[in-house]
């Protein structure tokens, strides 16, 4: 669905660089795509680069089409991207926040079909009640939702969500997850997402995508072939027992860090 | 059903807010009119400004003194209110203002410049030598600013600070040419300094008019834009927002609102500080309504401020900046001490 070729980045501050990704090839198949990984590996650096965020070297494409020479206004046509980060001030309601979303297609005045749409995703996420609070003064974890109905609006045929489950409780994270499931089973919606709960990650990904902390694909594939023993301990450096439910999707228990704290 | 209820409920309400403001403008409007050294009535005015006739020299008090002077407070201050929101918004800083971040003041400095030596730096007609002044110096200025915020370990605070030291720099700059000016051109820099609508005419006006009607339409055809400004960048973009793009758009729209409504009137202090917080209180910062009530409120609170500037000694009319100054303070006092807390 999407491939990653030669892909090299570097981070430049005060004539220092780090480099992030040298030759990277990585390919994401239709469906649910997770990316699992240590701190620093580059994980968001990855998704940054699919939107087109960053300036890299290399090329990427999706279904065959260039998105590194692709126009920003074209890309968002059909992406959409979440990224990680936190908001605390604004005085916009929930219902403009979300609006937002639909930013190129807006015209002066809102269509009824605009207000359906954005109504609809609140109720899909159990926030409809918050729709006209201002969103500065939300938890955390409705803060999160708002953003995630903000991407989901645009009705996308690529979601790029970063950290999605981040701040959530367990109840929300597991709805997002049906949730993405159902979007992708019934729009045949793609969708790439960083996570850092293994198991969560296991439960739902089509396919996962292991980096590790040099920014090298350690391995990729399902799950129940990817989660190893051997990858946790050499990608993440810990000691852990991985066990299979009735299903064969693999449960990972940490034990221990494989280095002396 | 009820979902399209209560967003068209929501708008009703911010429009319902706006005539409200109109409504009251419009009053302040009359009232302007009204007060002077001789004091017209109501009546009076209305069957000038209507049916072109009165008495004696009424008429002409009303169409060549009062009348531009009146409507020039209300373009000054719905000038110097949009600018005070789109700088607020794309700092996303509640305190910043043409006035706290020195725009205000290197517009003045340019202003000075041009009617002590008579010098610009672009070679233009003589009467807008001062505004072309103001306006490079203005936008020089707040470009500073733009570029300081760039910088990515700049908090909020620290960009307050880096206008204050602006502020003193071209206060001290004015102050040099005040200096080596001879007394004619001192009094009218002083008097100028104050801030002060005594000295309109129909085509200050004009102009002025001409600058806020350009950039109203052009803030009002990006509203959406200006509105996503007020998220976090990386989100900003990821709704196809060129945050760079907006941000550069916007620090040359409020330079050149600032730099006319000096030009022309001097400096006058936190109305572009006022306007748009009172506005953000009561419609929220979708710039639909947000940019033009800012420039509604603006408008009143200079009205308002002209009002008490006839009224406050009789037979004497105090120059408006300072009433705008003591008005402002207090309030700026209390945007420090609640919004501060949060930044």
């Amino acid at each position: 669905m999407l491939k990653v070729r030669d892909l090299s980045f570097a981070y430049k501050k005060r004539g220092k660089s780090h480099q992030v990704f040298k030759n990277l090839n990585v390919e994401f198949k239709e469906g649910l795509n997770v990316i699992l990984g240590p701190n620093g590996a580059g994980k968001s650096t990855l998704i940054k680069s699919i939107f087109g965020l960053l300036k890299y070297e290399g090329e990427i494409f999706y279904k065959d089409k260039s998105l590194t020479t692709m126009k920003m206004e074209d890309k968002i046509k059909f992406m959409s991207y979440l990224p990680q980060m936190d908001l605390d001030t604004s005085t916009l309601t929930v219902f403009e926040m979300v609006m937002l979303g639909r930013l190129p297609d807006l015209g002066y005045k809102m269509s009824d079909e605009d207000i359906d749409l954005v109504m609809n995703i609140l109720d899909t996420l159990n926030i409809k009640y918050l729709a006209f609070r201002n969103f500065g003064e939300l938890s955390g974890g409705q803060k999160k939702l708002v953003f995630i109905a903000q991407t989901l609006v645009r009705t996308p045929k690529l979601i790029l969500m970063d950290e999605p489950v981040n701040s959530l409780d367990l109840q929300k994270q597991l709805e997002l997850c049906q949730l993405l499931e159902k979007v992708k089973e019934k729009e045949k919606v793609d969708i790439i997402l960083i996570l850092h709960d293994i198991n969560l990650a296991c439960r739902y990904a089509d396919h996962l995508i292991i980096i590790d902390e040099n920014g090298l694909p350690f391995s990729s594939g399902e799950s129940r072939n990817v989660i190893t023993e051997e990858m946790l301990e050499r990608v993440y450096g810990v000691k852990a027992e991985v066990n299979y439910d009735k299903k064969g999707i693999p449960l990972v228990s940490p034990l221990c860090s494989v280095r002396a704290v | 059903m009820s979902n399209r209820d209560s967003y068209n409920k929501l708008i009703k309400n911010r429009i319902i807010i706006i005539s409200i403001f109109l409504a009251a403008l419009a009053v302040l409007f009359l009232f302007n009119i009204s007060t002077g050294s001789s004091s017209i009535s109501i009546k009076e005015i209305l069957k000038v400004l209507i049916f072109n006739e009165g008495d004696n020299n009424t008429p002409l008090i009303i169409k060549d003194i009062r009348l531009p002077m009146a409507l020039m407070a209300i373009a000054v201050g719905a000038a110097l209110g949009i600018g005070g929101c789109e700088i607020q918004t794309i700092l996303r800083n509640p305190i910043a203002s043409p006035y706290t971040l020195g725009i205000s003041a290197a517009a003045s400095f340019g202003a000075a410049l041009g009617l002590i030596l008579n010098a610009s730096i672009f070679k233009v007609s003589e009467t807008l030598v001062v505004t072309v002044n103001a306006f490079v110096f203005a936008f020089i200025v707040a470009g500073a600013i733009y570029l300081f915020s760039l910088q990515k370990q700049i908090g909020k605070t620290a960009i307050i600070l880096f206008g204050i030291a602006l502020n003193f720099l071209f206060n001290a700059l004015t102050m040099i040419l005040q200096y080596i000016a001879d007394e004619d051109q001192l009094q009218s820099l002083i008097f100028w300094n104050f801030g002060s609508l005594l000295k309109t005419t129909w085509s200050k006006f004009y102009i002025v008019l001409f600058v806020l009607v350009v950039c109203f339409l052009i803030l009002f055809k990006n509203a959406w834009k200006l509105t996503a400004m007020t998220l976090d960048d990386a989100k900003a973009k990821s709704i196809g927002v060129d945050t760079g793009k907006v941000r550069r758009l916007a620090i040359l729209i409020s330079s050149l609102l600032s730099a006319v409504a000096v030009s022309f009137v001097g400096t006058i202090g936190f109305v572009g500080l006022i306007a748009p917080h009172i506005a953000r209180q009561l419609t929220g910062e979708d710039q639909r309504f947000f940019m033009p009530l800012s420039g509604l409120v603006g408008a009143f609170v200079l009205s308002f401020a002209f009002l008490v500037s006839k009224i406050i000694i009789p037979g004497v009319i105090l120059p408006i900046g300072l009433v705008t100054a003591i008005i402002g303070i207090p309030f700026f006092i209390t945007i420090i001490f609640t919004k501060m807390r949060t930044m």
